[in-house]
């Protein structure tokens, strides 16, 4: 894990160097620093722009309007928990309180150790698997409340 | 890793399955696997032929784009400029993102080699040298897997400045998005691919003439690419009478209150019924149908007793709804349908890209109409108006997007109007699946 | 060219224009818009300018579909009504009620739309969406009111394509989107935006809340802040005079000119209108015993007649200074008078304090508006500081200065002159260090407040026009010079400015052939000799 963007250059070029012009690159230089340093800060925003040359204005514009950017620090396991048709239908708002209980926070919030956050996502397109979560990037399918307990206990 | 289900890629009894062939072997996505069965072979032939040769087997075969729109893919191809400077790229929309699809995932997931295999053969046709796939930014292990497929391809040159040794040069980019189902929509995509906000662009210029980086550029869908190579595989005319259907096999995803729901395989043109009780087992518990959702929930519900109609896009559209990404959704008895069209609503105003005033607007006020009125608090002419908002984002906005906001408004009360009054009246469904309201 | 109908009338237009281009240039309808500016490029965002077309199955907006042979466009049409209807209900639904407290009202092209295209019954009937920033200042000119936006984006392609300094972007989505900076607006024409916006969304800080724009008497003129030569439009109160006492001129705005400066002007223009009404010299005044007292300008003009006959005994012991502040017409007479009839010894128009920034866009380096015409008019002549230095050294008896403060060569060059040089006579419009030392005070009109002529960097010929009254006692410097011209025995018969301008179109090649009448619309190019720019070199703006 990075500590700091410099230590994100190499990454940097090797990314710009698959894209036919430099902001291109803006999406994935955006995931490479929230994945090594958890959210965008203004910092990465400027670094982003240097290496794009996209103006810091747009990279925020970008950082802002999709969903997956976080401009304040969310949990080390973050959940997306789907919110839409076929997860609904089959209870999946139900799920989502429960889940609210078991961490003690409610949807939008983190939990005080900085373990677990929940954020409610719109269709995650699992949907044969509703009701389901994915946590950390990774999909969980056929949630119960048992299933929910399990992989929120064995979360680190 | 996702849940295995038993219930994918199934396709019915004696016909061999096609684009959802190896959706249950172990390790497909590797490479080694899919070579021992002649992965890759087609592509191979294909650029040692001409291109007009797979546009031609393209265009026999009638081939429709399996993202949405359902836009003849030949004809879609010919928009290309026959003479320009400009570099051609081919994007593949792998921004899966209507509720109730999800079969693009398999084929990312578990079949990958597939795609880079139409591609390669796509890109040939159309005399491109570079292929953007641009995936979902939340398909975190699809990436991870098209990336690693991707890279082995290269490995053995299938990929790169030489490909098979033909000195035909097929480059592919994996680029992941970040949460926007608006980049869905091809322009928004290219938008989105160069680094800005996902909002779609004025056409014309379409994407064939002026695309990605303002240059000519096909957008085609997951599916729609696999299918290339699949045609190119089996022959059009092979391909098209897959099943006895319209145009051959197509993947339907299936979810909601069946028994067994999931990613099947079936002929194209198959009914909606047969998709559910044939094929998904039926509504869980013997339940009865109240409604089903077609083709992703922009599409116009369909009653219970309008589930014989043929699932392809002639005869969805002559039913009034669509095929689009072909996601059905069933709902049983108990389901509430101003439940239904507060969840709808939620997901269009959450996903607007905000830029033009009908949609951006009127999905915010249609959210908290139907918000209000599952509080309790609705009044009848809250129907009308949102009837209203619905009429008027239809055909004033840059995209599409508002038609698909607007549908489900007008056909869930077209068709239930009668629940939705006595909501109203009595300020609570009657009976019906009540979870807890969370207010926003 | 394509031949094409709009709302019943046939026009031939040329092939490739949009269907808002054929509307605007051929005047006989309108459709309305937020999102179009022909400054701008397309955005197609606001949806409002829909108009039905024959053959097409809905409406289409007008300002991206392009004209073809036999197209019929219909404005009005039912169809075209109910559209524009549709999208102004949906603009108008999460507009916050405002007007009352918001500038914009009286340009504001929300109400003016809905009176024109909307008037329909509000079906919207929920809270609306709040959002961060309201009455926020964003930078030391504008004030930003995000509820009000209508995310038109004209703002951010101002400064993404204009000004090149992006500075505005538009965050979030759906109708959480939002206008913002990213840190602040300040770069040098950021007046612009208030103009640009459609809405009361930025609005200057500068004229918040001073008057509501339908008390505006409103003046075409050209700003003089530099030779680029903008042109303005001169706001002023009007209908109010108790208002605000002293302060007449509200607010400078850009006026078009394609050759020019297109639609903008910069912010060192647009927020210099203070010097018209501040500071000014008010009254005619002459030292007696050593302090300045008030007169009449028949005493004055008497005084100055005596001083003028003495120097016309030794004219050579007498300087002229002036300056390209003044419009053709003044410089005109000055130098017919002071150069031509009296013969001082030294004229002098111009000094190194008039050189400043320069950009590649509108603001040159000269920052006065007619240095063209004052070369052209004078000739050669020396540096204002030449005829300081002799006036320093004792070489001057007399020093008649148009409107030039000479403090600017040092804070005790003033006394030295007092003590030097016997009498100075001082005309100009704002009061310094040079007028508190003159024997005889000539208050001058301002820009703004006489006709007259400037000439641009580039040889144009444009038209000021007489805004407001001069202040007080002040009078065009033209007309205080035909009077002082008449105190010697030379009668000129100019009632007008114009007609000193025909006077000089008479005597002056450069000038010759032009005609106020002629300046119409966007000024004149003359055939006199500018540093390097003819008529069919790329003049204006970019």
């Amino acid at each position: 894990m990075a500590r700091q963007l410099s230590d994100l250059d190499t990454q940097a070029q090797a990314i710009l160097a698959k894209y036919d012009q430099k902001g291109a690159a803006t999406l994935t230089l955006l995931h490479l620093a929230q994945d090594h340093l958890g959210h965008i800060t203004p910092e990465v925003e400027q670094w982003v722009s240097k290496w794009t040359e996209v103006p810091p204005v747009h990279v925020r514009e970008v950082v802002t309007f999709y969903s997956m950017y976080h401009r304040k620090p969310v949990g080390r396991n973050h959940v997306l928990f789907c919110t839409s048709m076929s997860c609904m239908l089959n209870g999946g708002d139900k799920l989502l309180c429960h889940l609210e209980k078991k961490l003690g926070i409610k949807r939008g919030e983190t939990t005080k150790d900085g373990r677990v956050s929940i954020e409610e996502a719109q269709c995650l397109c699992n949907c044969e698997g509703a009701p389901m979560m994915s946590v950390a990037g990774e999909y969980h399918t056929d949630l119960s409340e048992k299933k929910i307990d399990q992989i929120m206990d064995g979360l680190k | 890793m996702s849940a295995a289900n038993a219930n994918y890629g199934l396709a019915p009894a004696g016909l061999e399955p096609v684009v959802s062939r190896y959706f249950n072997l172990p390790d497909a996505w590797k490479i080694e696997t899919v070579l021992k069965l002649g992965a890759y072979e087609t592509a191979k032939k294909a650029l040692a032929g001409k291109p007009e040769d797979v546009l031609k087997v393209v265009m026999d075969s009638g081939l429709r784009g399996c993202g949405g729109a359902g836009f003849p893919t030949g004809k879609k191809w010919s928009f290309l400029p026959k003479d320009t400077k400009k570099p051609i790229y081919l994007v593949i929309n792998a921004d899966e993102g209507e509720p109730g699809t999800c079969k693009d995932r398999y084929i990312l997931e578990r079949d990958p080699h597939s795609l880079i295999e139409g591609i390669i053969m796509s890109c040939y046709a159309i005399k491109s040298h570079k292929c953007y796939i641009y995936i979902r930014g939340e398909y975190v292990l699809p990436a991870a897997r098209t990336q690693a497929a991707v890279d082995e391809a290269y490995a053995k040159g299938f990929l790169g400045d030489n490909v098979f040794g033909s000195g035909y040069r097929v480059d592919i980019t994996v680029h992941r998005g970040a949460g926007a189902y608006i980049c869905g929509e091809e322009t928004a995509l290219l938008n989105s691919l160069e680094g800005k906000r996902g909002l779609p662009r004025l056409k014309p210029p379409f994407p064939a003439v002026v695309g990605l980086f303002g240059c000519p550029t096909i957008i085609n869908n997951v599916e729609t690419i696999a299918s290339v190579m699949h045609i190119g595989r089996m022959g059009a005319e092979n391909f098209v009478k897959w099943g006895g259907g319209a145009i051959g096999p197509h993947l339907y995803s299936v979810s909601g209150h069946v028994a067994k729901p999931g990613v099947y395989e079936l002929p194209m043109g198959i009914t909606l019924r047969d998709i559910i009780y044939t094929h998904a087992g039926g509504v869980r518990g013997g339940k009865k149908i109240k409604a089903v959702i077609p083709g992703g929930m922009s599409a116009k519900i369909l009653r219970a007793d309008e589930i014989d109609v043929k699932m392809d896009f002639d005869s969805l559209k002559a039913a009034g709804t669509m095929l689009g990404s072909s996601g059905v959704m069933v709902m049983d008895e108990d389901v509430c349908m101003v439940k239904a069209l507060l969840y709808a609503c939620r997901f269009f105003a959450h996903e607007s890209c905000g830029q033009c005033s009908p949609c951006r607007e009127g999905t915010g006020w249609a959210l908290k109409i139907i918000e209000r009125i599952y509080r309790g608090e609705g009044r009848l002419e809250d129907l009308d108006t949102l009837l209203s908002v619905a009429g008027g984002m239809e055909g004033r906005t840059i995209c599409v997007f508002a038609e698909a906001a607007a549908w489900p408004i007008q056909s869930y009360i077209a068709k239930f109007r009668s629940e939705f009054e006595d909501y109203i009246k009595s300020g609570k469904s009657a009976g019906r699946d009540m979870a807890a309201a969370h207010a926003h | 060219m394509a031949n094409i109908t709009i709302d019943g009338k046939q026009y031939t237009v040329k092939d490739g224009i949009t269907i808002i281009e054929a509307i605007d240039q051929t005047k006989g309808s309108d459709v309305p818009r937020y999102c179009y500016h022909p400054g701008l490029s397309i955005a197609g965002n606001c949806r409002v300018c829909q108009v039905e077309v024959e053959k097409m199955p809905r409406t289409v907006i007008a300002c991206n579909t392009t004209v073809a042979e036999g197209m019929v466009i219909h404005t009005q049409s039912e169809k075209a009504k109910v559209s524009q209807k549709v999208v102004l209900e949906f603009l108008l639904a999460n507009h916050p009620l405002d007007c009352p407290v918001c500038d914009q009202a009286g340009e504001c092209k929300l109400q003016d739309y809905y009176m024109e295209y909307g008037t329909y019954d509000p079906k919207f009937n929920e809270n609306k969406v709040k959002k961060t920033k309201k009455a926020v200042a964003i930078g030391p000119t504008i004030n930003l009111d995000q509820e009000r936006c209508v995310l038109c984006s004209r703002c951010v392609r101002f400064t993404d394509e204009i000004t090149k300094t992006h500075e505005f972007g538009i965050f979030d989505r759906g109708d959480h989107a939002k206008v913002d900076v990213y840190s602040e607006l300040n770069n040098k024409y950021s007046g612009n935006v208030a103009d640009i916006c459609p809405v009361g969304a930025l609005t200057d800080r500068d004229f918040r809340f001073k008057m509501r724009v339908w008390y505006l008497a409103k003046k075409k003129s050209v700003c003089p802040g530099c030779s680029r030569g903008c042109n303005i439009s001169i706001e002023t109160e009007n209908s109010r005079p108790y208002h605000l006492k002293k302060e007449r001129v509200m607010r400078l705005k850009p006026v078009e000119n394609p050759d020019v400066n297109k639609w903008w002007m910069c912010d060192d223009g647009r927020y210099a209108y203070k010097s018209i009404d501040a500071g000014r010299i008010e009254k005619v005044q002459v030292r007696k015993a050593g302090k300045l007292e008030e007169t009449t300008w028949e005493n004055a003009l008497a005084a100055a007649g005596q001083i003028l006959t003495e120097a016309a005994s030794n004219p050579g012991r007498w300087a002229f200074i002036t300056s390209p502040q003044h419009t053709n017409e003044e410089l005109f007479l000055q130098k017919k008078f002071f150069k031509d009839a009296l013969k001082v010894g030294k004229t002098a128009y111009a000094w190194s304090f008039d050189h400043g920034f320069e950009d590649n866009f509108l603001i040159k380096a000269d920052k006065n508006p007619n240095t063209a015409g004052a070369s052209e008019i004078f000739g050669a002549a020396e540096d204002i500081s030449k005829v300081v230095d002799a006036a320093k050294r004792g070489e001057i008896d007399g020093l008649i200065i148009f409107g030039r403060d000479l403090a600017r060569y040092g804070a005790d060059t003033l006394a030295v002159l007092r003590a030097k040089v016997k009498t100075i006579l001082y005309c100009g419009v704002n009061v310094n260090a040079a007028s508190a030392v003159a024997d005889l005070v000539l208050p001058a009109a301002s820009y703004a407040e006489l006709d007259g002529t400037f000439t641009n960097f580039e040889g144009r010929v444009q038209r000021i026009r007489k805004a407001i009254e001069p202040m007080q006692d002040a009078r065009p410097s033209w007309k205080i010079v035909q009077d002082l011209a008449a105190g010697q025995g030379m009668i000129w018969k100019n009632k007008r400015s114009e007609d000193v301008f025909a006077a000089l179109a008479a005597e002056s090649a450069a000038f010759k052939g032009l005609t106020y009448a002629g300046l119409e619309p966007h000024g004149k190019i003359w055939s006199g000799t500018t540093a390097g720019a003819a008529e069919t070199a790329s003049a204006g703006a970019r």
